[in-house]
């Protein structure tokens, strides 16, 4: 058996990381804060619903809520690239309409999928703590990880990165960035949708505000996982201690894989496993659900705190051993 | 068609802010041909136009009036990223012409040929013209292929923007004041390569530079912007500016 705390933490964080990675392909890789995730969220877990609540299958429902997604994508997508709304406002304005169009799409602010079938129903009978169950959970999470690194493996991905860095250098060398911000927007929402979907039927209803401040919670995850994999390798170099500066003067070996990027892909997936961990645990040494947003904020000031003064204390570190 | 020059302006005239209280007419009615494997520098002052000039043709800059034509297709209306398949550009700014949070590596691999799902699992300089660039440049790229290039020096960045657009495959080269952030001996060895190439690939260059002794070691025509407008610039005053290679330049006043 495993502790309550944890099985919670695995279920919904391995969930949520599915958010995370599109959060990460558009704040990281394309270089564009997208807000539209907080309505696409909604947006996937209501056109789940309808779908299940209406007698279709599963896999209909999870089509249709990850075709929602991209739709979402193109909105903000266009907004800015036809109407020429800066990136941040062509988001926010998506998540508003959305709001609107997720009350349409649910007919009210809270749909119940308890007594329906959904993609978990295979797994009720099990109870609590179930190892199998997190297996699962884990499993859907690697799968769409290895999607995103497969991408970012690819000359896609290599495009993606460089228009993120700079647009005007890849225009230069004849590329139609629109197309490579259609693709990495879509894919970005299509990812936070389908997550939306996979939240709804976990846990058992969707509701109008289950996407808000998902921005927050994907970046939280975020910082917690790149400030872990951070202080792990700082550690690591100190431990080895060797001659840093010598290695300054011999050539790097050529990477051929985009490490970095992989890096804040498993950082997507660890945080966003983190995120709930901590949240869970604090909630069960009684932290009030009302300061749930407190406890966020702090933890996103505590990684960021870790990743700005992380080489000083190392330098500080190596100083004194 | 082949007699077509590489570029033509047929008139051309830029206005920046067309129609707002800060509209500012860069170029008046700027007429120019550039033939086939010609290099032709644009000298004039700061303000006269020259970038603007060079952005009318990439298609970064709106033009108001007039027709820019390449291999004789007239490319107005195409897009920058359409014209950019026909055109290779170096900017003054070497920021502009790489990516700074991917390698060097990364960057060169940018400019060679391959399907959108094809796997980053080629080594480097894979492509003869590009590996040859590196070597010439002496700027050892090979042993910073796994640098960023944000660690890269400005002259460095610079030498890399010059041999991705050397290596990008394209037979005309634009030039906007590339050297002006680069010392004597760097400007000298990167305007070789440029004279090297532009025999060997028969490439037609339309560069803008300050230094017109750099027009000499390039065998270029000059051209004079002052006021968005091209002034006579006699062979004597080339001369008299130190320019004993330079052509006179074919001079349209309107």
């Amino acid at each position: 058996m495993i502790p309550a705390v944890l099985d919670s933490a695995c279920q919904q964080g391995f969930l949520y990381a599915i958010a995370v990675l599109g959060v990460v392909l558009t704040l990281r890789i394309m270089n564009w804060p997208d807000l539209t995730v907080d309505g696409s969220f909604t947006l996937g877990g209501a056109v789940a619903a309808v779908m299940l609540t209406t007698g279709h299958s599963v896999w209909t429902g999870m089509i249709l809520a990850a075709l929602a997604g991209f739709a979402a994508g193109t909105a903000t997508f266009l907004l800015n690239r036809r109407l020429g709304i800066s990136k941040i406002l062509s988001g926010i304005l998506v998540m508003l309409v959305l709001y609107s169009i997720n009350l349409r799409i649910m007919g009210r602010a809270n749909i119940s999928l308890l007594r329906i079938d959904t993609i978990f129903s295979g797994f009720d009978e099990r109870g609590q703590g179930d190892l199998l169950r997190l297996v699962v959970f884990f499993a859907i999470a690697g799968i769409f990880f290895f999607v995103a690194c497969y991408v970012v493996v690819t000359r896609l991905g290599l495009f993606l990165r460089a228009t993120g860095d700079n647009e005007f250098m890849v225009q230069g060398l004849g590329v139609n960035t629109n197309w490579l911000y259609l693709i990495g927007l879509g894919l970005s929402n299509t990812l936070v949708a389908i997550s939306g979907a996979l939240i709804a039927q976990h846990q058992g209803f969707a509701d109008i505000s289950m996407g808000t401040g998902l921005i927050i919670t994907g970046i939280a995850a975020l910082i917690i996982g790149e400030s872990l994999m951070a202080s792990i390798a700082s550690l690591c170099r100190l431990c080895r201690r060797s001659g840093q500066y010598n290695e300054c003067h011999t050539p790097k070996p050529i990477r051929l894989l985009p490490w970095k990027t992989i890096g804040e892909l498993a950082a997507a997936v660890i945080g966003a496993f983190l995120y709930f961990l901590i949240i869970a645990i604090c909630l069960r040494l009684g932290l009030a659900p009302t300061d749930l947003r407190l406890a966020t904020g702090v933890l996103v000031i505590i990684g960021i705190g870790i990743q700005r003064r992380g080489p000083a204390i190392e330098t500080y570190a190596r100083g004194r051993l | 068609m082949s007699d077509a020059p590489a570029i033509e302006l047929r008139n051309v005239s830029v206005i920046y802010n067309q129609g707002t209280p800060e509209e500012v007419l860069a170029l008046r009615h700027i007429s120019l041909q550039v033939r086939k494997g010609e290099t032709v520098i644009i000298t004039g002052n700061n303000g006269s136009g020259k970038s603007t000039l060079l952005r009318a043709i990439a298609g970064t800059a709106p033009v108001t009036d007039g027709a820019v034509l390449i291999a004789g297709t007239d490319v107005t209306r195409w897009s920058s990223h359409r014209r950019a398949k026909l055109l290779g550009f170096i900017y003054q700014d070497p920021m502009l012409g790489t990516c700074p949070n991917l390698t060097v590596h990364e960057n060169f691999r940018l400019v060679s040929e391959g399907s959108w799902w094809s796997l980053l699992f080629e080594r480097l300089h894979a492509d003869e013209v590009q590996s040859m660039l590196v070597k010439s440049s002496g700027l050892l790229l090979d042993h910073k292929a796994a640098t960023l290039m944000s660690s890269l020096s400005g002259g460095q960045r610079q030498g890399a923007a010059l041999i991705l657009a050397l290596s990008s495959r394209r037979s005309i080269l634009l030039m906007d004041e590339f050297t002006s952030s680069l010392d004597d001996r760097v400007r000298a060895s990167y305007l070789e390569m440029i004279a090297k190439q532009s025999a060997l690939q028969e490439l037609t260059i339309l560069g803008v530079m300050h230094n017109l002794e750099e027009t000499a070691v390039l065998k270029a025509r000059t051209v004079r912007l002052a006021g968005g407008q091209q002034v006579l610039l006699s062979a004597s005053k080339v001369e008299a500016l130190g320019v004993s290679a330079g052509k006179d330049a074919a001079i349209q006043n309107h």
